[in-house]
């Protein structure tokens, strides 16, 4: 492998590792502090495309030009907008009412949410059963770095996914809510009798992880141009796997997970002839693989079963 | 016996005006008319509900034996109509997979989102061991069952390290592999072409394939599989009704509440784990073949996720656990949207607001289960 097809296949993986990153950010975040897997979080991340697409579509037939600085941010924080209230939507109506059943009836409601969020975008968006063009929201031009050229998109994304995984790991260990959310964390009984409002954190928590997995999905349409209805399956599987992989509950696990997952796929695609049709099936084995032989997680501490 | 045999010819009465009834609306309005009775009927004449469901409980032998007298007698009501005896054929296959999928999920705790795999290892095994080795169907059949269970057992090994969400996890892993590797070994299993042609099964020289004629009535070749899969159906529901009443599915259920103290109690989890997998997919895997046989063609993408989740939410609508809640749950699901194939777009939305709702409102299902009630036997003679 030369050096700069070495290069790109890098910046691929990154690009990558950090989408799931940015998902698994979220999974991490809801079981760390709720104790839920939110298998609905792949489809706010569809929808936060789905809302990009949306809105850069309304502003500029309201005057916006497409492509410019303005525009990105509009969308950008409409999408971190829509994601949290969709996030305090799930928490209000889907996982709250569920507090105290058996976790396999919480899972089993978010992946029923999961298929009504999906059908309904299918139904709503026109022509939605098709993949719809995901327009260039940000003009930039091509970079290269020693003669290799370089998707800008490629490098806005990775840049803003780090500021934003950068941001919620300050809001977690600098702020005083994020002391909350930890506390909650540890011990949500404990936490309430410090007088901090578990309810406020779960919809925070939930608010957050969502408003990153809606950003990811936004990355996700620019990064390849295209978006569809059903890409949420896939993205709460591979954000779920790189999550647990980190060790559910930890933060800075997920983000090594995913983009160990990112890396993984694009080795398995480069170097193994005919790869593509195996890129899902080798990152499944090593999920079963990991979970079988280190089921914490490879950053995950051993836990032992309470009596 | 009168209650059991009045109750069960409302219901068969009931679906052949469903079927026969053309306009939505109508059929809408009376299932809702229906289901109002039911609820009005459960407030206000507790008492003839309970009647009823001491009544069904205490015989239900007699309860099997009228339904299933009932049913051989369907495609005749239904004038041998090929579309609805499919539909039937669906459903059946369908409550087999509940069935199936409920005493792994629902009476073992370990959920299973990569159900569909099971049907598909089934499906394949019957449509390369016909179409390609020249094998007969009947030899296949089994085949497809046990060749499944092996694959139980296999996903089954890292079930014993993991359980909850992580389950989760690798049962839809172990799915999409499976899809995955049906669409990559394309000199085997025809990739996304899938295998065409799948010969019809032949029973004492009878072709399954061709109409079954009685002389003053012709049925569709549809009522041959639907007989064939009655009969499964009801060796299914009497093996898992034993099953589940056996010590072994006692141990289940102890092992679902709480696996920890199964094992204090000495319950080797390895074992019943292992064989809860093998036997849920055993069944998967019957019903895969079945429908090899039924459709003759399969394709990998007929066994994909949504499949899983489908009869997930047929044994989530019945209630976790329940055997005739499995059945009902997966005969409503598949009959009911029928009707409505003008909304044919929001079917699988339907089945997600089913999951949804049902979690939400009526945690236990239509037909929630039973606690046994210990019933000291005594010997005859004795007393």
């Amino acid at each position: 492998m030369s050096g700069e097809v070495f290069f790109q296949q890098f910046l691929n993986a990154l690009g990558l590792g950090i989408m799931y990153a940015l998902i698994a950010v979220g999974f991490t975040l809801f079981f760390g502090v709720i104790e839920v897997v939110n298998f609905a979080h792949g489809e706010v991340f569809m929808m936060g495309a789905f809302v990009a697409l949306i809105v850069s579509g309304i502003l500029v037939a309201a005057g916006f030009t497409m492509g410019s600085l303005p525009l990105f941010v509009a969308v950008l924080v409409a999408v971190l907008i829509a994601g949290g209230i969709i996030g305090v939507l799930l928490e209000k109506f889907i996982v709250r009412p569920m507090r105290g059943a058996p976790d396999i009836m919480t899972l089993l409601i978010t992946l029923g949410i999961s298929i009504v969020m999906r059908e309904a975008v299918m139904l709503l968006v026109p022509n939605g059963r098709n993949p719809q063009p995901f327009p260039n929201l940000m003009d930039l031009d091509s970079i290269q770095i020693g003669g290799v050229l370089i998707k800008p998109e490629a490098i806005l994304s990775i840049v803003l996914s780090a500021i934003l995984i950068g941001g919620l790991a300050y809001i977690i260990e600098k702020t005083t809510f994020g002391r909350y959310i930890r506390a909650t964390a540890q011990d949500r009984e404990a936490a309430m009798m410090m007088g901090i409002n578990v309810k406020k954190v779960f919809i925070v928590t939930l608010a957050l992880g969502s408003a990153l997995g809606a950003v990811a999905g936004l990355m996700n349409g620019l990064s390849y141009g295209i978006i569809k209805f059903d890409m949420g399956f896939a993205a709460s599987i591979k954000g779920f796997a790189a999550a647990v992989v980190g060790g559910l509950g930890n933060v800075y696990g997920a983000i090594a997970g995913g983009l160990l997952l990112g890396f993984l796929e694009i080795l398995v695609v480069s170097v193994i002839p005919d790869g593509s049709s195996y890129q899902d099936i080798v990152s499944f084995i090593i999920v079963i693989m990991c979970l079988v032989f280190r089921p914490a997680g490879i950053f995950g501490e051993r836990a032992y079963e309470k009596v | 016996m009168i209650k059991i045999l009045l109750t069960e010819i409302i219901g068969y009465i009931l679906f052949l005006f469903f079927v026969y009834v053309e306009d939505p609306i109508a059929v809408a309005g009376v299932m809702a008319a229906f289901i109002v009775a039911v609820v009005f009927l459960k407030k206000k004449c507790g008492e003839l509900v309970k009647d009823l469901e001491k009544a069904y409980a205490d015989n239900l032998g007699q309860v099997g034996i009228i339904a299933v007298v009932l049913a051989v007698t369907m495609p005749f009501s239904l004038m041998g109509d090929a579309y609805w005896l499919q539909v039937l054929n669906f459903s059946i296959l369908y409550a087999i997979m509940a069935l199936g999928l409920n005493f792994m999920t629902g009476r073992a705790g370990m959920i299973c989102l990569g159900y569909a795999a099971f049907i598909a290892i089934g499906a394949y095994t019957v449509g390369i061991l016909t179409l390609k080795a020249g094998i007969s169907f009947w030899l296949a059949l089994p085949l497809a069952g046990l060749f499944a269970s092996i694959f139980g057992v296999i996903l089954g090994l890292p079930a014993l390290r993991v359980k909850g969400h992580y389950l989760a996890l690798v049962t839809i892993a172990f799915g999409l592999i499976v899809q995955q590797l049906l669409l990559n070994l394309e000199n085997i299993t025809g990739g996304t072409n899938g295998l065409i042609n799948i010969p019809s099964p032949h029973f004492m020289g009878i072709d399954m394939g061709a109409n079954l004629d009685f002389g003053f009535m012709s049925l569709s070749y549809q009522a041959n599989f639907y007989y064939l899969c009655l009969l499964i159906l009801a060796i299914t529901t009497i093996l898992i009704y034993r099953f589940s009443n056996s010590l072994f599915g006692l141990a289940l259920n102890a092992m679902r509440e709480d696996q920890l103290a199964a094992q204090c109690y000495g319950m080797n989890i390895t074992r019943y784990k292992l064989l809860a997998f093998a036997i849920g997919a055993f069944f998967g895997g019957i019903s895969g073949g079945l429908y090899a046989a039924m459709i003759n063609f399969i394709a990998p993408e007929n066994f994909g996720y949504s499949m899983s989740i489908l009869v997930i939410s047929m044994i989530i609508l019945g209630g976790l656990d329940s055997i005739p809640g499995a059945i009902i749950g997966a005969f409503f699901l598949t009959i009911f949207p029928e009707k409505f194939r003008a909304f044919e777009d929001y079917r699988v939305m339907f089945y997600g607001i089913i999951i949804v709702l049902c979690l939400l409102f009526m945690r236990e299902g239509l037909l929630p289960f039973k606690h046994r009630i210990f019933k000291p036997s005594i010997p005859k003679g004795e007393n």
